[in-house]
């Protein structure tokens, strides 16, 4: 993977993060720094070996679908000064 | 080698007038005891912890916030239980709490200022069932943001870095880096609620000197808990000695229908078995890990350790070698790159609105709103791995990197289950260095300091129970081993740890 300035940027874009001159810079060098190293997972034969998202097997866990107490709306706009008549502001979504 | 005491448990004890029933215990339990039966005055007792806390935060910055009236609010509505008979099993237990886990009401901020101001309107279930003891929190310790560091030193933007208190121009290790310092000093009866994702616990018990337990991934509710990686993050303890992690985990652990990947099982049969176990002890058989002393491990943590192992084998174990060549060769690539993909998406959640920090919205659009927000309150390290963690999730890398690692992951449990199969107990250092200076830590690149959690990251990636305890100092810095044992063997890892405290603090043969 040739990790260049553009792809920092791509990335960086994706991610919601907007990023200095000298940020991309930096990270570009960070990123090929470790990309080199982790390349030593090429080296290990994993063909027929499954994925472990969790470290413990588990099964599916369901709960009955009952009607519970849930926070007050007044409760959920106390931490933002963006709301109006009981509803949250947000950005256009739409450009 | 200078016996590794907890210098401060024993002042402690002896201040307190405490008998030490057991090296078990560090008067936690006489403590309790006298709450219950009333003859310390809870009340004045929480005010004087507090001020004794502000006094350790000052010197050495291992609070976000110290909660003085939720504390002595604790303390009266604990004061009336008592007059009534009907004090918690951890009465006027001080307990302080990573910021990244939910305390009602006390600001948890994960110690990163996009969430400064978050005050949230829940307990976490593991708080939940504290308080419901009556322990008493005190205030939130300072971490890595959201958990991303090995030394504590890439706190948030606005946030103090913790002072190892052995040593104020070295770092505490991380990312439980305030939990460790206040373990280390409290000189009261205290327990940190503390997490890892990747040896959280164990990097700042290593460098502080106390015990740090995590226990089998699932054991204790995440519910309340500010992700990073959520196949990773675990609740634990840090504590003066290892008894006094037992009673908590009893009451911390087991099924909470808010996690559904909490273990059913719950831990309530520990204090009547200690005896039996003891003698369980002296025939366990020891793997203790090749990779974990040699190249790159320095030679006065390895001598700490040769001399651990003799002690142990005059104590009737067997120890043998073993080694975990998976584990070794791929397990900081499998680490990093599954547990920075799991936190970019987590991270996605900042985004400047509904909570944390904000600007005005109107006339912006999604985009800009968002990535202006999340630039200005991430710090540098949670950029780089967000980074790390999108690029290695995105269409066309997917496979070859978070896919793969998911793999690599499964043969290095198998490679943990294929050890336990012969050895109860595996055993390891827990940091390859001794805590190192500030100025050492500025000349490492990401990648060295990455490297630097080797040791503690195959554990994590299993989901073992997993411990660090202290076992000697070189030049007044302490020097930690880590006991790792198989799924929810728990029991057995404390049994062997209190061995090797026993052995460790009285310098028995």
């Amino acid at each position: 993977m040739n990790v260049t300035p553009e792809v920092t940027r791509m990335i960086a874009k994706t991610a919601k993060l907007s990023l200095t001159d000298s940020e991309v810079e930096k990270f570009t060098q960070d990123l090929k720094e470790i990309l080199s190293a982790f390349a030593v997972l090429d080296s290990i034969e994993v063909d027929n070996v499954k994925p472990s998202f969790l470290p413990i097997p588990q099964r599916n866990v369901l709960r009955d679908d009952t009607v519970k107490k849930s926070i007050k709306q007044e409760e959920a706009l106390k931490f933002t000064e963006q709301h109006e008549n009981g509803l949250f502001i947000s950005p256009r979504t739409v450009e | 080698m200078k016996m590794a005491c907890l210098f401060l448990r024993e002042r402690w004890s002896r201040k307190n007038n405490f008998t030490m029933t057991s090296i078990h215990n560090s008067g936690i339990a006489e403590h309790i005891q006298n709450i219950q039966s009333g003859k310390i005055d809870v009340v004045a007792f929480v005010k004087k912890v507090i001020q004794l806390a502000r006094e350790y935060d000052r010197k050495y910055h291992c609070f976000t916030i110290i909660c003085e009236n939720e504390a002595l609010a604790q303390a009266k509505q604990i004061q009336e239980k008592v007059k009534h008979h009907q004090a918690g099993k951890l009465a006027g237990l001080l307990i302080t709490v990573k910021d990244n886990i939910c305390v009602k009401d006390v600001e948890s901020t994960a110690s990163s200022r996009i969430l400064k101001g978050y005050k949230p309107l829940f307990d976490a279930t593991v708080i939940e069932r504290l308080k419901k003891e009556d322990a008493i929190i005190i205030g939130k310790t300072v971490q890595d943001e959201f958990g991303f560091g090995t030394f504590c030193v890439n706190v948030g933007l606005g946030y103090r870095i913790p002072l190892n208190p052995l040593d104020v121009t070295r770092a505490t290790g991380g990312s439980s880096g305030g939990a460790g310092v206040i373990t280390a000093v409290a000189d009261f009866p205290h327990i940190a609620i503390a997490e890892t994702t990747g040896g959280s616990i164990e990097s700042p018990a290593a460098f502080c000197g106390v015990v740090g337990f995590s226990p089998t991934y699932g054991r204790l509710s995440r519910y309340g808990l500010i992700s990073y990686a959520d196949s990773l993050d675990k609740i634990g303890f840090m504590s003066k000695s290892v008894g006094d992690i037992i009673p908590l985990l009893e009451i911390t652990a087991g099924r909470d229908e808010l996690d559904g990947t909490s273990l059913d099982e719950t831990m309530k049969e520990y204090s009547g078995e200690k005896s039996e176990d003891k003698k369980k002890d002296q025939k366990l058989l020891i793997g203790v890990i090749k990779e974990g002393m040699g190249k790159g491990v320095a030679p006065t943590v390895i001598k700490a350790m040769k001399e651990t192992i003799e002690k142990l084998k005059q104590r009737g174990m067997v120890v043998e070698e073993v080694s975990l060549p998976v584990t070794f060769k791929y397990g900081i690539p499998t680490y990093y790159i599954l547990s920075t993909t799991e936190a970019s998406t987590n991270l996605a959640r900042y985004c400047g609105l509904r909570y944390g920090q904000e600007s005005p919205v109107r006339g912006k659009t999604f985009s800009s709103y968002f990535s202006e927000i999340r630039s200005e309150h991430f710090n540098t390290e949670s950029k780089r791995r967000i980074i790390l963690g999108t690029f290695a999730r995105m269409a066309g890398y997917r496979d070859a990197y978070y896919l793969k690692a998911a793999k690599v992951r499964t043969k290095i449990i198998e490679e943990y289950k294929t050890v336990f199969g012969k050895y109860d107990v595996l055993i390891s250092p827990t940091m390859p260095i001794t805590a190192p200076t500030f100025s050492e830590i500025k000349k490492l690149t990401p990648l060295q300091n990455y490297m630097m959690d080797i040791l503690t990251v195959g554990p994590n990636l299993a989901g073992i129970p997993h411990a660090s305890i202290p076992i000697g100092f070189e030049k007044n810095l302490p020097l930690g081993m880590m006991a790792m044992t198989n799924h929810y063997e728990e029991k057995k890892l404390l049994s062997f740890l209190s061995e090797v405290e026993r052995l460790v603090e009285r310098g028995e043969q």
